[in-house]
């Protein structure tokens, strides 16, 4: 159980960190958000293709989803994404009902504004991954109840 | 023996210059490096070819390792992808018949592992070229084990000439007893029984801007 605090501890600091140093003007701008998401590419790509070293080829798109779902997920979060769809077209909606990164802060609408803040950093992790095997991607976050949240993947 | 670490979407029949770039590359001898850059660069269409052909049982493709592309007369290639798109090729010399395959699986799976260590130095950035020192050391020390299995063959293959024939003279049967020393293989072997050529991967086009002017006058 302590390796899952340390991360969790470490994310949320790093969250506040990029706020308290970012200067005038770039909380509204959006900045942090970019430089959290962007630190999570980094991150996603390193982690990917440790994870994939010993696992067999990917055949399509979908078998990638169902790893970055199962496996990946597991691995970082210690529990694996509740629902998946998709329309088959390359958009996917990944649905977590506990995500583990939120369950410390509220359990309904408190500090809901707050949110994405914290959803940047592992959108960037699945968009660093996705990208690292070959997909290009968009990946945007959605929260309307804590801690649950929705992940939309957008393959290019 | 060339190696190749190349990096791109496989699908289309020609290698696109946009799409394979390489990462890495490492030759001995240093003479014949063009034509090894030649034979690898051709070498990544049959890799293309090997993990697109989907539903044919040409090779399993839930592996990675592709094995033996296509062997010339005095080469042999060898090929592997990763799932990252990352693909490694080797060209070895034919003489150098003691290589076995699971010697030359071992050798991409420490390829492989070093390629991870690689990708999650910070320092690094993902679609550059390849510096990191303990890589060079690693592919370094792995041509070395090469070059000191193939003069064991070559003792090997001068013994069992040396029995077959007893009428040799002297000096043919007293090299068979010669041993390396360890760690100590000269360069004119090196030279005359293995050439190395590690080439790295291209990224994908995303980093296009990026491409370094590699050797095109093949």
């Amino acid at each position: 159980m302590a390796d899952e605090a340390l991360f969790l501890l470490l994310h949320n600091e790093m969250v506040s960190g990029v706020y308290k140093s970012a200067e005038q003007g770039e909380v509204e701008n959006g900045r942090c958000i970019t430089k959290l998401e962007n630190m999570g590419f980094r991150v996603g790509q390193g982690l990917i293709e440790r994870f994939t070293k010993d696992t067999a080829r990917f055949k399509d798109e979908l078998d990638i989803m169902k790893f970055i779902c199962k496996d990946f997920w597991t691995t970082v979060f210690k529990k694996q994404i509740d629902n998946l769809r998709t329309n088959h077209q390359g958009i996917y909606v990944l649905q977590d009902n506990k995500f583990r990164l939120l369950t410390q802060m509220s359990a309904g609408k408190q500090y809901l504004e707050h949110a994405s803040k914290y959803l940047a950093f592992t959108c960037g992790l699945i968009r660093g991954g996705l990208s690292n095997l070959g997909i290009k991607s968009i990946v945007t976050a959605e929260v309307s109840s804590m801690p649950a949240c929705k992940l939309n993947l957008h393959f290019l | 023996m060339l190696g190749w670490l190349h990096r791109g979407k496989g699908g289309q029949g020609a290698v696109d210059p946009r799409k394979n770039y390489p990462l890495y590359i490492r030759s001995t001898p240093m003479e014949s490096e063009l034509k090894f850059h030649y034979m690898v660069h051709t070498s990544l269409d049959v890799v293309d070819e090997k993990i697109s052909t989907m539903g044919k049982a040409l090779v399993d493709q839930r592996e990675l390792y592709l094995g033996l592309l296509y062997p010339t007369e005095d080469y042999k290639v060898y090929g592997y992808v990763t799932n990252s798109k990352v693909k490694f090729v080797m060209v070895v010399d034919s003489s150098n018949t003691a290589l076995r395959d699971n010697e030359i699986r071992s050798m991409f799976r420490k390829l492989h592992n070093s390629y991870t260590d690689v990708m999650c130095n910070p320092f690094y950035n993902p679609g550059d070229r390849i510096q990191s020192r303990a890589f060079d050391n690693m592919v370094t020390s792995m041509m070395i084990q090469l070059t000191q299995e193939s003069s064991t063959a070559m003792e090997l293959a001068d013994k069992a000439q040396h029995s077959a024939s007893p009428g040799t003279q002297g000096s043919a049967s007293s090299f068979s007893n010669f041993r390396w020393p360890k760690g100590k293989v000269p360069t004119w072997l090196l030279k005359h029984q293995l050439s190395l050529l590690l080439s790295t991967a291209f990224k994908e086009g995303s980093k296009g801007a990026k491409q370094e002017s590699f050797p095109r006058k093949l």
